[in-house]
Protein backbone atom coordinates (compact mmCIF):
# COMPACT_ATOMS: atom_id res chain seq x y z
CA UNK A 1 0.00 0.00 0.00
CA UNK A 2 2.31 2.67 -1.10
CA UNK A 3 -0.05 5.57 0.02
CA UNK A 4 0.19 4.37 3.37
CA UNK A 5 3.58 3.52 3.55
CA UNK A 6 5.19 6.50 2.19
CA UNK A 7 7.53 8.96 3.83
CA UNK A 8 5.75 11.83 5.42
CA UNK A 9 6.37 15.04 3.65
CA UNK A 10 9.10 17.29 5.78
CA UNK A 11 6.95 19.31 7.00
CA UNK A 12 4.43 16.37 8.55
CA UNK A 13 1.42 17.78 6.32
CA UNK A 14 -0.19 14.96 4.51
CA UNK A 15 -0.21 14.73 0.77
CA UNK A 16 -3.26 14.68 -0.93
CA UNK A 17 -4.95 12.13 -2.98
CA UNK A 18 -8.11 11.73 -4.88
CA UNK A 19 -10.12 8.57 -3.03
CA UNK A 20 -11.42 6.61 -6.16
CA UNK A 21 -13.67 3.45 -5.17
CA UNK A 22 -12.62 0.59 -7.08
CA UNK A 23 -15.67 -2.05 -7.27
CA UNK A 24 -16.29 -5.73 -9.18
CA UNK A 25 -19.46 -5.39 -10.57
CA UNK A 26 -20.91 -2.79 -13.04
CA UNK A 27 -21.77 0.10 -10.71
CA UNK A 28 -25.13 1.59 -11.01
CA UNK A 29 -26.05 5.25 -11.53
CA UNK A 30 -26.77 5.33 -8.25
CA UNK A 31 -23.85 4.39 -6.75
CA UNK A 32 -22.43 6.59 -9.82
CA UNK A 33 -24.41 9.49 -9.02
CA UNK A 34 -23.20 8.85 -5.14
CA UNK A 35 -19.64 8.95 -5.73
CA UNK A 36 -20.32 12.05 -7.75
CA UNK A 37 -21.75 14.11 -5.01
CA UNK A 38 -18.91 12.63 -2.35
CA UNK A 39 -16.40 13.60 -5.13
CA UNK A 40 -14.81 10.20 -5.44
CA UNK A 41 -14.17 8.49 -8.61
CA UNK A 42 -15.40 5.04 -9.56
CA UNK A 43 -13.90 2.39 -11.47
CA UNK A 44 -14.89 -1.08 -12.26
CA UNK A 45 -12.49 -3.73 -12.53
CA UNK A 46 -9.32 -4.76 -11.28
CA UNK A 47 -6.22 -2.44 -10.90
CA UNK A 48 -4.59 -3.34 -14.70
CA UNK A 49 -3.71 0.33 -16.07
CA UNK A 50 -2.62 3.11 -14.22
CA UNK A 51 -3.49 3.09 -10.99
CA UNK A 52 -5.62 5.93 -8.81
CA UNK A 53 -4.07 7.50 -6.02
CA UNK A 54 -6.01 6.38 -3.69
CA UNK A 55 -7.84 3.35 -4.30
CA UNK A 56 -10.41 1.86 -1.73
CA UNK A 57 -11.79 -1.39 -2.69
CA UNK A 58 -15.67 -1.64 -1.94
CA UNK A 59 -18.06 -4.76 -2.19
CA UNK A 60 -19.72 -7.52 0.40
CA UNK A 61 -17.69 -7.62 3.39
CA UNK A 62 -15.57 -11.16 3.29
CA UNK A 63 -12.11 -12.01 5.05
CA UNK A 64 -10.95 -11.68 1.04
CA UNK A 65 -12.23 -8.76 0.23
CA UNK A 66 -11.65 -6.93 3.54
CA UNK A 67 -8.22 -8.41 3.03
CA UNK A 68 -7.58 -7.44 -0.55
CA UNK A 69 -8.52 -3.68 0.63
CA UNK A 70 -6.16 -3.72 3.54
CA UNK A 71 -3.28 -4.84 1.42
CA UNK A 72 -1.74 -3.35 -1.63
CA UNK A 73 -2.47 -1.59 -4.11
CA UNK A 74 -5.89 -0.54 -1.80
CA UNK A 75 -5.99 2.10 0.77
CA UNK A 76 -8.83 0.09 2.63
CA UNK A 77 -11.84 -1.36 2.09
CA UNK A 78 -15.57 -0.22 2.19
CA UNK A 79 -18.46 -2.71 2.43
CA UNK A 80 -21.13 -1.75 0.11
CA UNK A 81 -24.68 -2.87 1.45
CA UNK A 82 -27.91 -2.23 -0.29
CA UNK A 83 -27.68 1.47 -0.73
CA UNK A 84 -24.39 1.39 -2.08
CA UNK A 85 -22.17 4.38 -0.22
CA UNK A 86 -24.82 5.83 1.60
CA UNK A 87 -23.91 5.57 5.85
CA UNK A 88 -20.18 5.38 5.08
CA UNK A 89 -18.39 8.08 7.18
CA UNK A 90 -17.39 11.15 5.16
CA UNK A 91 -13.72 10.20 7.59
CA UNK A 92 -13.24 6.96 5.56
CA UNK A 93 -12.35 8.87 2.09
CA UNK A 94 -10.87 12.12 4.37
CA UNK A 95 -8.61 9.14 5.48
CA UNK A 96 -7.26 8.19 2.68
CA UNK A 97 -6.86 11.19 0.91
CA UNK A 98 -4.52 12.23 3.51
CA UNK A 99 -2.58 9.30 2.89
CA UNK A 100 -4.05 6.69 5.48
CA UNK A 101 -5.80 3.34 5.35
CA UNK A 102 -9.77 2.90 6.04
CA UNK A 103 -11.99 0.45 6.67
CA UNK A 104 -16.16 0.71 7.05
CA UNK A 105 -18.05 -2.32 7.67
CA UNK A 106 -21.71 -3.31 8.85
CA UNK A 107 -21.99 -4.28 12.26
CA UNK A 108 -22.72 -8.15 11.91
CA UNK A 109 -19.70 -8.00 9.60
CA UNK A 110 -17.33 -6.81 11.88
CA UNK A 111 -18.53 -9.13 14.08
CA UNK A 112 -18.39 -12.24 11.62
CA UNK A 113 -15.34 -11.59 10.47
CA UNK A 114 -11.82 -11.56 12.49
CA UNK A 115 -11.77 -7.80 12.37
CA UNK A 116 -9.15 -7.19 14.95
CA UNK A 117 -6.65 -9.52 13.36
CA UNK A 118 -7.48 -8.49 10.09
CA UNK A 119 -6.74 -4.44 10.46
CA UNK A 120 -4.14 -5.13 12.90
CA UNK A 121 -1.94 -7.57 10.56
CA UNK A 122 -2.44 -4.23 7.77
CA UNK A 123 -0.94 -1.84 10.37
CA UNK A 124 1.96 -4.29 10.78
CA UNK A 125 2.46 -4.70 6.64
CA UNK A 126 1.59 -1.13 5.85
CA UNK A 127 2.88 1.25 9.06
CA UNK A 128 6.96 1.04 9.05
CA UNK A 129 8.62 1.57 12.34
CA UNK A 130 6.05 0.60 15.04
CA UNK A 131 7.89 -1.26 17.87
CA UNK A 132 7.26 -4.41 18.67
CA UNK A 133 5.52 -3.30 22.44
CA UNK A 134 3.61 -0.15 20.55
CA UNK A 135 2.33 -2.98 18.03
CA UNK A 136 0.84 -4.88 21.19
CA UNK A 137 -0.91 -1.67 22.73
CA UNK A 138 -2.48 -0.79 19.76
CA UNK A 139 -4.38 -4.25 19.20
CA UNK A 140 -4.99 -4.22 22.99
CA UNK A 141 -6.62 -0.56 22.27
CA UNK A 142 -7.86 -1.89 19.38
CA UNK A 143 -9.77 -4.20 20.45
CA UNK A 144 -11.19 -2.78 23.09
CA UNK A 145 -12.90 0.18 21.20
CA UNK A 146 -14.41 -2.19 18.00
CA UNK A 147 -15.55 -4.15 21.27
CA UNK A 148 -17.46 -0.62 22.86
CA UNK A 149 -18.24 0.27 18.83
CA UNK A 150 -20.43 -2.93 17.96
CA UNK A 151 -21.34 -3.60 21.84
CA UNK A 152 -22.28 -0.62 23.16
CA UNK A 153 -22.58 1.79 20.46
CA UNK A 154 -24.18 0.55 17.23
CA UNK A 155 -26.09 -2.24 19.37
CA UNK A 156 -26.60 0.00 22.22
CA UNK A 157 -26.08 -3.08 24.89
CA UNK A 158 -25.40 -1.98 28.62
CA UNK A 159 -22.49 -3.29 30.31
CA UNK A 160 -23.86 -3.81 33.31
CA UNK A 161 -25.58 -7.47 32.38
CA UNK A 162 -22.22 -9.27 32.18
CA UNK A 163 -21.38 -9.92 35.83
CA UNK A 164 -23.14 -13.43 36.64
CA UNK A 165 -23.10 -16.22 34.21
CA UNK A 166 -27.24 -15.58 34.23
CA UNK A 167 -26.83 -12.37 33.25
CA UNK A 168 -23.91 -12.97 30.64
CA UNK A 169 -26.55 -15.52 28.89
CA UNK A 170 -29.54 -12.32 29.08
CA UNK A 171 -26.42 -10.58 27.43
CA UNK A 172 -26.08 -13.06 24.53
CA UNK A 173 -29.69 -13.09 23.82
CA UNK A 174 -30.23 -9.23 24.04
CA UNK A 175 -26.79 -9.01 21.60
CA UNK A 176 -28.39 -11.89 18.93
CA UNK A 177 -31.72 -9.82 18.82
CA UNK A 178 -30.22 -6.83 18.47
CA UNK A 179 -27.96 -8.48 15.34
CA UNK A 180 -31.37 -9.91 13.82
CA UNK A 181 -32.72 -5.91 13.73
CA UNK A 182 -31.62 -4.79 10.68
CA UNK A 183 -31.34 -1.00 11.37
CA UNK A 184 -28.65 -1.46 14.02
CA UNK A 185 -26.84 -4.60 12.07
CA UNK A 186 -26.58 -2.44 9.30
CA UNK A 187 -24.85 0.50 11.34
CA UNK A 188 -21.53 0.51 10.20
CA UNK A 189 -18.11 0.18 12.38
CA UNK A 190 -15.26 2.24 10.92
CA UNK A 191 -11.78 2.32 12.06
CA UNK A 192 -9.13 4.82 10.21
CA UNK A 193 -5.80 4.69 10.42
CA UNK A 194 -3.18 7.45 9.56
CA UNK A 195 0.35 8.82 10.35
CA UNK A 196 0.55 11.90 12.33
CA UNK A 197 4.24 13.04 11.10
CA UNK A 198 7.00 10.66 11.63
CA UNK A 199 6.37 9.90 14.98
CA UNK A 200 2.72 9.00 16.01
CA UNK A 201 -0.05 7.08 14.57
CA UNK A 202 -3.64 7.87 14.68
CA UNK A 203 -6.50 5.25 14.85
CA UNK A 204 -10.10 6.41 14.97
CA UNK A 205 -12.88 3.72 15.50
CA UNK A 206 -16.08 5.37 14.84
CA UNK A 207 -19.52 3.98 15.43
CA UNK A 208 -23.24 5.04 14.61
CA UNK A 209 -24.87 4.88 17.84
CA UNK A 210 -25.85 7.55 20.49
CA UNK A 211 -22.33 8.37 21.81
CA UNK A 212 -21.54 8.86 25.21
CA UNK A 213 -19.13 11.29 27.49
CA UNK A 214 -15.89 10.10 27.24
CA UNK A 215 -14.77 11.85 29.85
CA UNK A 216 -17.56 10.81 32.42
CA UNK A 217 -16.69 7.19 31.80
CA UNK A 218 -12.78 8.08 32.25
CA UNK A 219 -13.64 9.48 35.45
CA UNK A 220 -14.81 5.87 36.86
CA UNK A 221 -12.51 3.56 37.62
CA UNK A 222 -13.38 -0.41 37.27
CA UNK A 223 -12.42 -2.48 40.68
CA UNK A 224 -9.43 -4.78 40.33
CA UNK A 225 -12.42 -7.88 40.15
CA UNK A 226 -14.93 -5.97 37.89
CA UNK A 227 -16.00 -7.85 35.31
CA UNK A 228 -17.19 -4.97 32.79
CA UNK A 229 -16.31 -1.42 32.85
CA UNK A 230 -12.69 -1.43 32.49
CA UNK A 231 -12.14 -1.09 28.59
CA UNK A 232 -11.42 2.56 28.33
CA UNK A 233 -9.58 2.68 31.18
CA UNK A 234 -7.21 -0.06 29.61
CA UNK A 235 -7.54 2.03 26.00
CA UNK A 236 -6.12 5.18 28.33
CA UNK A 237 -3.53 3.46 29.41
CA UNK A 238 -2.28 1.82 26.49
CA UNK A 239 -2.32 5.43 24.02
CA UNK A 240 -0.50 7.93 23.70
CA UNK A 241 -3.70 10.58 23.72
CA UNK A 242 -7.43 9.50 23.52
CA UNK A 243 -10.01 12.20 22.99
CA UNK A 244 -13.35 11.36 21.35
CA UNK A 245 -15.24 13.33 18.51
CA UNK A 246 -18.73 13.39 17.56
CA UNK A 247 -20.52 12.87 20.80
CA UNK A 248 -18.23 10.38 21.56
CA UNK A 249 -18.90 8.12 18.62
CA UNK A 250 -15.91 8.29 17.41
CA UNK A 251 -12.72 7.35 19.81
CA UNK A 252 -9.23 8.89 18.63
CA UNK A 253 -6.43 6.72 19.77
CA UNK A 254 -2.58 8.31 19.48
CA UNK A 255 0.01 6.58 19.44
CA UNK A 256 3.40 6.93 19.68
CA UNK A 257 5.69 4.49 17.25
CA UNK B 1 -12.75 -19.45 20.21
CA UNK B 2 -12.21 -22.82 20.28
CA UNK B 3 -11.16 -25.08 23.48
CA UNK B 4 -10.43 -28.27 25.08
CA UNK B 5 -10.89 -29.82 28.42
CA UNK B 6 -8.73 -32.38 29.78
CA UNK B 7 -8.72 -33.73 32.87
CA UNK B 8 -5.43 -35.83 33.50
CA UNK B 9 -6.48 -36.55 37.32
CA UNK B 10 -3.69 -33.54 39.03
CA UNK B 11 -5.68 -31.10 36.87
CA UNK B 12 -8.44 -30.01 34.82
CA UNK B 13 -6.80 -28.36 31.66
CA UNK B 14 -8.32 -25.94 29.23
CA UNK B 15 -7.04 -24.89 26.22
CA UNK B 16 -7.91 -21.95 24.45
CA UNK B 17 -7.43 -21.03 21.23
CA UNK B 18 -7.99 -17.73 19.25
CA UNK B 19 -9.54 -14.79 20.14
CA UNK B 20 -11.18 -14.78 23.45
CA UNK B 21 -13.30 -11.37 22.86
CA UNK B 22 -17.22 -9.97 22.96
CA UNK B 23 -17.83 -12.46 19.70
CA UNK B 24 -16.38 -15.36 21.79
CA UNK B 25 -19.88 -15.63 23.75
CA UNK B 26 -21.63 -19.07 23.21
CA UNK B 27 -18.13 -21.16 23.26
CA UNK B 28 -17.21 -19.21 26.20
CA UNK B 29 -21.20 -20.11 27.99
CA UNK B 30 -20.33 -24.32 26.60
CA UNK B 31 -17.25 -24.33 28.25
CA UNK B 32 -18.28 -22.77 31.73
CA UNK B 33 -21.25 -25.93 31.18
CA UNK B 34 -18.51 -28.51 31.07
CA UNK B 35 -16.46 -26.73 33.86
CA UNK B 36 -19.30 -26.57 36.25
CA UNK B 37 -19.28 -30.62 36.69
CA UNK B 38 -15.49 -30.12 38.54
CA UNK B 39 -15.72 -29.51 42.06
CA UNK B 40 -12.64 -28.80 44.55
CA UNK B 41 -9.92 -28.84 41.54
CA UNK B 42 -7.05 -27.34 40.05
CA UNK B 43 -8.25 -25.67 36.63
CA UNK B 44 -5.00 -24.69 34.05
CA UNK B 45 -6.29 -22.54 31.58
CA UNK B 46 -3.26 -22.38 29.00
CA UNK B 47 -3.43 -19.56 26.95
CA UNK B 48 -0.27 -20.03 24.77
CA UNK B 49 -3.04 -20.77 21.90
CA UNK B 50 -4.86 -17.50 22.28
CA UNK B 51 -3.89 -14.60 19.99
CA UNK B 52 -5.73 -11.94 21.35
CA UNK B 53 -8.28 -11.10 24.75
CA UNK B 54 -9.88 -7.65 25.12
CA UNK B 55 -12.15 -6.31 28.25
CA UNK B 56 -14.93 -8.45 27.17
CA UNK B 57 -13.05 -11.50 27.32
CA UNK B 58 -11.22 -10.87 30.54
CA UNK B 59 -14.58 -10.58 31.87
CA UNK B 60 -15.62 -14.31 31.29
CA UNK B 61 -12.34 -15.25 33.15
CA UNK B 62 -13.78 -13.84 36.19
CA UNK B 63 -17.41 -15.42 36.00
CA UNK B 64 -15.45 -18.39 35.31
CA UNK B 65 -13.53 -18.06 38.22
CA UNK B 66 -16.50 -16.90 40.56
CA UNK B 67 -17.96 -20.09 39.12
CA UNK B 68 -15.55 -22.22 40.05
CA UNK B 69 -14.66 -20.91 43.39
CA UNK B 70 -17.84 -21.69 44.44
CA UNK B 71 -17.16 -25.63 43.68
CA UNK B 72 -14.37 -25.09 45.75
CA UNK B 73 -12.04 -24.74 42.38
CA UNK B 74 -8.93 -22.77 41.87
CA UNK B 75 -8.01 -20.99 38.30
CA UNK B 76 -4.67 -20.25 37.27
CA UNK B 77 -3.59 -18.62 33.55
CA UNK B 78 -0.47 -20.28 31.87
CA UNK B 79 1.73 -19.43 29.13
CA UNK B 80 -0.47 -16.24 27.73
CA UNK B 81 1.53 -15.05 24.68
CA UNK B 82 3.30 -11.37 25.25
CA UNK B 83 0.36 -9.29 23.82
CA UNK B 84 -2.16 -11.52 26.09
CA UNK B 85 0.33 -11.02 28.91
CA UNK B 86 0.53 -7.19 28.43
CA UNK B 87 -3.55 -6.90 28.24
CA UNK B 88 -3.48 -8.81 31.64
CA UNK B 89 -0.42 -6.58 33.20
CA UNK B 90 -2.79 -3.27 32.01
CA UNK B 91 -5.57 -4.37 33.58
CA UNK B 92 -3.49 -5.65 37.00
CA UNK B 93 -5.30 -9.35 36.54
CA UNK B 94 -2.63 -10.92 38.25
CA UNK B 95 -4.16 -9.41 41.54
CA UNK B 96 -7.01 -11.90 41.10
CA UNK B 97 -5.38 -14.57 39.12
CA UNK B 98 -1.91 -16.80 39.28
CA UNK B 99 -0.58 -16.13 36.21
CA UNK B 100 2.49 -18.44 34.95
CA UNK B 101 4.37 -17.86 31.91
Amino acid sequence: MASVMSVPSPDCRAIERRPCLVVEAAPSEDLAAQCRALGIDLRQGDMDGEAPSAPVLGGAGTTETVRAGLGSPYCGFVELGAEGVVGIGLRCFETVRGGGMTLSLQTTTAYRLETLELVAQAIRANFTGISQDTADLMEISLAEALSNAVIHGNLGIPSHLRTTTEGFIQFQKLMHARMADPTLAGRRVEINVQARGPDFIGIAVSDQGNGFDLSAKLAHTAKATAKNGRGLCLIRKATHSLHGEDGGRTLVMTFAR
Amino acid sequence: MQFRVKDDGTAVHVSLEGQLNFAANEDFQALLGQLNNFKNRKVVFEMSGLSHIDSVGLGLLYIAREDLAEGGSSISLVNPRDNVFRMLELTEAHKTFEIKR
